[in-house]
């Protein structure tokens, strides 16, 4: 018990010295990181470094319901059974999750995919429409000002509107 | 004379013996419970872990890329495992070369390695096209493989090894010892 102890100390040890040599080290550099990788991410591989292309709500109400046009929700699931752009397809954003190739396959068939979110920044649509473009995927945009800029501008939708933007 | 005594034995004869299997596993044991091949592993570990580390400490903003394929871990994280674990490798590795706080280090390599080999065997498993990291921080580089899941088993197989085997016959504080000793009964 006491040799497991003794070791259990000099781990405890080894990783504090460790973590307070790298992060001095850090401090002295130059071109030090951040502690925390802010968001967006600029790091996610193997999906595009830049964000997607916007498309504004006017563009995308003439586009809707146009053959080839397809629109993706980008938020989580029960946002979307909440209230959703009418016929758009539940596609969530997760930074740790990469696209499915079914998603891929399912979306290739379009000339036009407008992802949308309710952040006030649209990050989660920006982020996936440039994931989708660096995918292959024809004509991925992200919807400026989201759902709610949707339904302001008399846009179709599905179930009950937001109350407003998303933080 | 005994038949199979010693795998290496040959009789009078000169034809080889078959090789008994009881004799053939009690070597094999005592060759994988020899101090100085404990040592050897724990040098050559510490080594492995010191050159891996050295990318790693120069371009941390690439290091973090590389977490980040993974996919695997809350973006929060990744830049703070980026800066404190190639930091980690080259402490522990020089303390497997020195022979100081053996267990104590090759417990965290052993960590270390298990925690690889999950994320390497995860990797592969949802079929990331993307590298290692482990030796190179260049996203361009060697693409990970089934090879990179099994060489980090087989260092995790040396760590066992030295964990169980190795007591610090050749290490750093060993050596001292007897030089101190030689030095006081002049």
């Amino acid at each position: 018990m006491n040799e497991l102890k003794k070791i259990a100390i000099q781990v405890a040890a080894l990783l504090v010295f460790s973590a307070g040599l790298a992060f001095i080290t850090n401090a002295a550099r130059d071109d030090r990181l951040p502690l925390i990788m802010p968001f967006p991410p600029a790091y996610q591989c193997p999906s595009s470094e830049k964000p997607g292309l916007p498309i504004d709500v006017p563009v995308a109400l003439k586009l809707f319901g146009k053959p080839g046009t397809a629109f993706v929700d980008a938020r989580k699931r029960d946002a979307f059974q909440q209230g959703h752009v009418e016929g758009a397809i539940p596609i969530p954003y997760s930074f740790v999750e990469p696209l499915s190739k079914e998603i891929l396959e399912t979306l290739r068939g379009y000339r036009s995919v407008i992802v949308y979110c309710n952040r006030h920044d649209s990050e989660a649509s920006k982020l996936l429409a440039g994931e989708l473009a660096q995918a292959g995927i024809k004509g991925a945009v992200y919807l400026e000002k989201g759902f709610t800029g949707w339904i302001q501008a008399g846009g179709p939708y599905t179930g009950t509107a937001p109350e407003g933007h998303d933080e | 004379m005994d038949p199979g005594w010693g795998p290496l034995h040959w009789d009078r004869t000169g034809r080889s013996r078959r090789v008994n299997p009881k004799n053939f596993l009690r070597t094999l044991c005592r060759f994988i419970s020899n101090p100085l091949l404990a040592s050897v592993l724990r040098v050559a570990l510490g080594v492995v872990f010191i050159v891996a580390s050295l990318d790693k400490i120069q371009n941390p903003e690439a290091f973090a890329t590389t977490i980040a394929n993974y996919r695997l871990l809350p973006y929060k994280v990744i830049n703070g495992i980026a800066i404190v674990l190639p930091w980690l490798e080259v402490v522990t590795g020089t303390l497997l070369v020195l022979g100081v706080w053996i267990r104590a280090g090759t417990m965290i390599v052993c960590g270390l390695l298990m925690v690889f080999s999950i994320a390497i065997a995860q990797a592969l498993a949802r079929g990331l096209d993307i590298s290692c990291g482990c030796f190179a921080t260049n996203p361009d580089s060697e693409k990970m493989s089934l090879w990179t899941l099994i060489w980090d088993l087989i260092w995790f197989s040396w760590g066992i090894l030295i964990w169980v085997f190795d007591r610090g016959h050749y290490s750093l504080f060993k050596f001292l010892n007897m030089r101190k000793e030689e030095i006081t009964s002049l």
